[in-house]
């Protein structure tokens, strides 16, 4: 076994044949507590039709080559287009259990749906049809990334594809599998070592790590390309408040641009140890720390006591020696007597305040 | 008509009073405008006024933010809210305001504020649904966070985040797709934002009318994106290095709507780019090219599509002859015309200029040391419906020349005249100009104190006058002024050497002083200051520095008086601790200059610091911050207070003759 394969394997349930991966119990769980959601079934409905126009241009191909090809090419691609078709079963009826036609299956793949309703970003995705728990993911270590094994992986196909035509199905270039048992094959998906990538299993809108294989894709055709990947991944930093992240900051821009509603979100690291909370500085620590200053002053303590002393004594209450000073209610107000009301720029009225008695 | 509304309220008995709905109340209060102390008195009449004026307050500036939870309870209807003279707002203060005014608040101002962050402004947005206006300069500290809490508020059309320098380009997306119906925004100073923010806002906010984007680091590639904006009336892109000629080739058509666009200090942008602009942008009003390229004819004929054009202001270019003549040939009769600072301002190309522009209304020649009294005879018979004019340090210009302003120019409402050869009789011809509000003749020091005894004997709508280092002024003259002009709020006189108490004493009958200069007047003593506290209680800045007679005597009527007072420099005179302390207890107090004081101690200095709560700038000597405990300035720092230390040695006193003939030697 090559060493990434090693890795502990994520627990998802791995079931080759589409039809067997509807797991009962969930869909109990889902139908009850799902709403029927027109617009997302909407969706969906469009997704389908995509689907069958991008068979339609494949048949349309087969018969355009029929005549001058080997029947090898013929039986790989009639069983591609089996593949096709089963999924679009599954999917149909998918939808009608999510219209509540059909109770006996899952509407687990809408999420993957979902994957494909996002825009990819840089990587020009197009999106596998797999459903969530028909394939493996492997965590790719980050150490673990050499090239080698992939090489070897390809090697091994490249060489059993000559050992005759049961090598060369769909669902055996499909998946990286070395050994040709009886057991179902697994369809190996690889996660990004980056938490927080898109193509990391933990992200929310996961979306796998091809084998080099993956021939109707363009992902990660080369080793080269995953590496690049990685050298990119770490700095996608630039997120958006759909999960999106890009590498490049004018690529998030040009994303919000087209989007209504869609924002740039701050990285979470950025809430924490603000400049602002440090300058906090507690009021009450200044009267409680009274008996700290009178320690750092040593010397003066008597005048330590005075900075503290109760700030008020020292209006002046009694200044009487100068006359008609009482006509002013400064010390009358309540607690609001500090309120001015008006702007910056007021105008004094004159004699405002003498009262009602030299108004004439 | 106001002062008859003034009795209504005073005089009237309560019986009679009670007949008039609340409305007619609330409309007589809306008369008591001019004095902020005046709705206090006026609230403090009986329950029934207290409780109508506390229902009628929309706008609410307080002093403090520790009381806001019971201030908002008292004032339910407060839409306004400033908080301009609370240099310490938490977290905690902004959720207080949020609960208290909910839906009812539409605009607040924190640009003064510190010590709040992203979770309370979060608070404000999500509460107060309503807000429509938020001033957040200044906010150094707040990063993207406290942007995207802004973009919650989603009605919000106004916005300032002058020098908010820790915001990005993150922040502005985030305000630019939250705040969908912004008509202003003002980034002066955000040097953290480029052209993906700003370009973001121009794509997503629509009804912009209104956008300062000074020295910020765009570059054309927003620029294309900001001129497209359908509504965009006024446009500021000062100090913009990055923008250039080219930003503006491509601009074909659009920016119909911009009537205001400064350019000021956009060194990259030359006539080329400016001759593509004008071609788009067809409706300005007011072009600022100030700081920019030289002003030659090549510059002069890209601007003369411009049809609409009323002002602008060139300050500080080069100019050349052909230029200036050039700009007399367009087609559009000028407003404004701004050349303050122009080096090449000659008598040739601004006399036929003036000639041409007629109708100016402002003109700005400050420090055009060239132009002589032939200019100044040029403008003032041409431009004789001059509102403003300006022209400090003309120093070319002779005495007799200044007779002319008086004799042509009757409109003028604004006249500089700082550091000019004018005398007496210039002096005389001008108190014909009997609309002055302002003037100045700082450092005129042909004029002596008859001159100003016209002066103060005609204009009697003068509002400032600006005397400083005018040396010839004597206390005779200072009686005619402010006998002259009750509407007197600014007077500068400092370094006026004879001016004595007596002068102070007159002008004490100046109720509307908001503003006195007063520094290096030996003679002034506590009794003219006292005479001014007890008279001018308007008083928002004071200064007295090197009144070495001034001591605390004078301090303790103005503490007592001034309840206004929110600047004062004390360096150098002969207060104590006492007087310190007695100043302290005025509650708006924001700015004090204490240096040089020798009757300091510092447990004196720790004390008024400490009871004057409003405080948010001190300078102080240097000496004082070894001396007193560190938790003190940790403590008021905390508050809200800024230190400024200064290690100035003490300073004698220049002969100010002398002190301008060196100023001469130095050009």
């Amino acid at each position: 076994r090559h060493n990434w394969e090693d890795q502990n394997p994520v627990a998802y349930d791995h079931v080759t044949n589409k039809t067997q991966m509807i797991d009962h119990n969930q869909i109990r769980d889902s139908t009850t507590a799902q709403d029927w959601d027109p617009k997302l079934m909407l969706h969906n409905l469009s997704f389908l039709e995509k689907k069958i126009h991008h068979l339609q241009h494949l048949l349309h191909s087969v018969v355009a080559q029929i005549t001058g090809h080997s029947d090898n090419l013929l039986v790989q691609q009639q069983q591609l287009i089996t593949a096709d078709f089963t999924s679009i079963i599954v999917q149909v009826t998918n939808l009608s259990n999510e219209a509540g036609l059909l109770d006996n299956y899952g509407t687990e793949q809408i999420c993957t749906v979902e994957d494909h309703d996002m825009k990819s970003d840089d990587d020009g995705d197009v999106g596998e049809n797999l459903l969530p728990g028909s394939y493996e993911i492997l965590q790719l270590e980050k150490e673990a990334i050499c090239g080698k094994g992939f090489k070897r992986d390809a090697n091994l196909r490249m060489h059993m594809r000559g050992h005759g035509d049961e090598y060369k199905t769909a669902a055996a270039l499909a998946k990286p599998s070395k050994e040709y048992t009886s057991d179902p094959v697994i369809v190996k998906r690889y996660s990004c070592p980056y938490i927080g990538c898109k193509r990391n299993k933990d992200h929310k809108k996961f979306l796998s790590l091809k084998s080099i294989l993956s021939t109707h894709t363009k992902i990660f055709s080369v080793v080269a390309d995953l590496k690049t990947h990685e050298k990119h991944c770490g700095q996608d930093k630039w997120l958006c408040s759909c999960g999106t992240t890009f590498s490049r900051k004018d690529k998030l821009f040009g994303h919000i641009t087209l989007f209504q509603g869609h924002t740039p979100a701050i990285p979470v690291g950025e809430a924490t140890t603000s400049k602002v909370e440090q300058l906090e500085f507690d009021y009450e620590q200044s009267v409680a720390s009274r008996n700290e200053f009178q320690n750092v002053k040593g010397s003066g303590e008597d005048d330590a006591m005075n900075y503290f002393s109760p700030p008020l004594s020292f209006g002046i209450s009694s200044s009487s020696s100068i006359g008609g000073f009482h006509e002013f209610p400064r010390n009358s107000f309540d607690s609001n007597s500090f309120m001015i009301s008006g702007s910056c720029d007021y105008f004094p009225k004159y004699g405002s305040y003498n009262g009602t008695n030299n108004v004439e | 008509m106001k002062k008859q509304k003034q009795q209504l309220v005073t005089e009237s008995s309560f019986s009679r009073f009670d007949l008039l709905c609340e409305e007619i109340v609330f409309a007589i209060l809306d008369f008591l405008e001019e004095n902020p102390l005046d709705k206090k008195s006026f609230s403090l009449v009986c329950r029934s006024f207290h409780a109508v004026e506390s229902r009628h307050r929309k706008l609410l500036k307080p002093l403090h933010s520790e009381h806001l939870t019971k201030v908002l309870h008292r004032y339910p209807s407060v839409s306004n809210l400033d908080l301009s003279l609370c240099p310490r707002v938490t977290d905690v203060s902004l959720s207080v305001i949020s609960v208290g005014c909910k839906e009812m608040l539409r605009s607040i101002n924190l640009s003064r504020s510190r010590f709040f962050s992203h979770v309370g402004l979060s608070d404000l947005a999500s509460n107060c649904r309503n807000l429509v206006e938020i001033d957040l300069s200044n906010a150094t500290e707040l990063k993207d966070l406290g942007a995207a809490a802004i973009a919650e508020a989603k009605n919000l059309e106004r916005l300032w985040l002058v020098r908010c320098k820790s915001i990005t380009d993150i922040g502005i997306g985030c305000i630019a797709v939250g705040c969908r119906k912004l008509r202003l925004l003002s980034l002066k100073w955000c040097l953290g934002v480029g052209d993906l923010g700003v370009g973001l806002i121009a794509i997503k906010c629509k009804d912009i009318r209104s956008l300062d984007l000074s020295h910020l680091p765009i570059t054309d590639k927003c620029l294309s994106q900001i001129l497209e904006l359908q509504h965009l009336e006024d446009l500021s892109l000062e100090g913009c290095f990055g923008i250039d000629d080219d930003s503006f080739a491509a601009l074909k058509l659009g920016c119909k709507s911009l009537e205001t666009l400064d350019m000021s200090s956009c060194q990259n942008v030359s006539h080329v780019g400016l001759s593509s602009l004008t071609t788009a942008a067809g409706c300005l009003r007011q072009l600022i090219l100030s700081y920019g390229s030289c002003v030659d004819l090549a510059l002069a004929d890209s601007l003369q599509k411009l049809y609409m054009l009323q002002s602008i202001k060139l300050d500080g270019c080069e100019v050349t002859c052909s230029g200036l003549k050039a700009i007399g040939n367009w087609c559009v009769s000028l407003r404004e015309l701004s050349l303050s600072k122009c080096v090449g301002v000659t008598d040739e190309g601004l006399s036929f200029l003036v000639t041409k522009h007629k109708e100016l209304r402002k003109l700005d020649v400050t420090c055009c040391r060239k132009i002589s009294h032939v200019s100044l005879a040029h403008i003032t018979n041409s431009c004789t419906s001059l509102i403003s004019l300006k022209m400090e340090s003309c120093s070319s210009i002779s005495a007799e020349a200044f007779v002319f302003i008086g004799q042509r120019c009757h409109f003028l409402e604004e006249l500089d005249l700082t550091d000019n050869e004018i005398d007496d009789e210039g002096l005389k011809s001008i108190s014909r100009c009997t609309k002055l509000s302002s003037l100045k003749l700082g450092i005129c020091l042909n004029i002596s104190g008859e001159g100003l005894i016209h002066i103060g004997v005609c204009l009697s709508k003068l509002k400032e006058i600006d005397l400083y280092r005018s040396a010839g002024i004597t206390d005779s003259s200072i009686w005619a002024i402010a006998r002259g002009c009750p509407g007197l709020e600014m007077i500068n006189i400092a370094y006026c050497k004879f001016i004595s108490d007596h002068s102070l004493m007159s002008l004490s009958t100046c109720s509307k002083l908001k503003i006195i200069e007063s520094r290096g007047c030996p003679l002034i003593t506590s009794l003219g200051l006292a005479a001014i506290a007890k008279g001018c209680r308007q008083i928002v800045k004071l200064d007295i520095k090197k009144c070495h007679n001034i001591d605390d005597a004078g301090m303790i009527p103005l503490a007592h008086f001034s309840q206004n007072l929110k600047q004062i420099n004390l360096s150098y005179t002969s207060v104590t601790e006492v007087g310190l302390l007695s100043l302290a207890s005025i509650s708006c107090l924001q700015s004090m200059t204490v240096l040089h004081v020798k009757g300091l101690t510092p447990g004196g200095v720790a004390a008024a610091l400490l009871t004057c709560s409003g405080l948010s700038k001190v300078k102080l000597h240097a000496s004082f911050k070894s001396v007193l405990p560190q938790l003190l300035f940790q403590h008021l720092e905390a508050r809200g207070c800024n230190f400024q230390w200064r290690d100035k040695t003490f300073q004698a006193e220049l002969d100010p003759m002398c002190w301008k003939l060196q100023l001469g030697d130095e050009d």
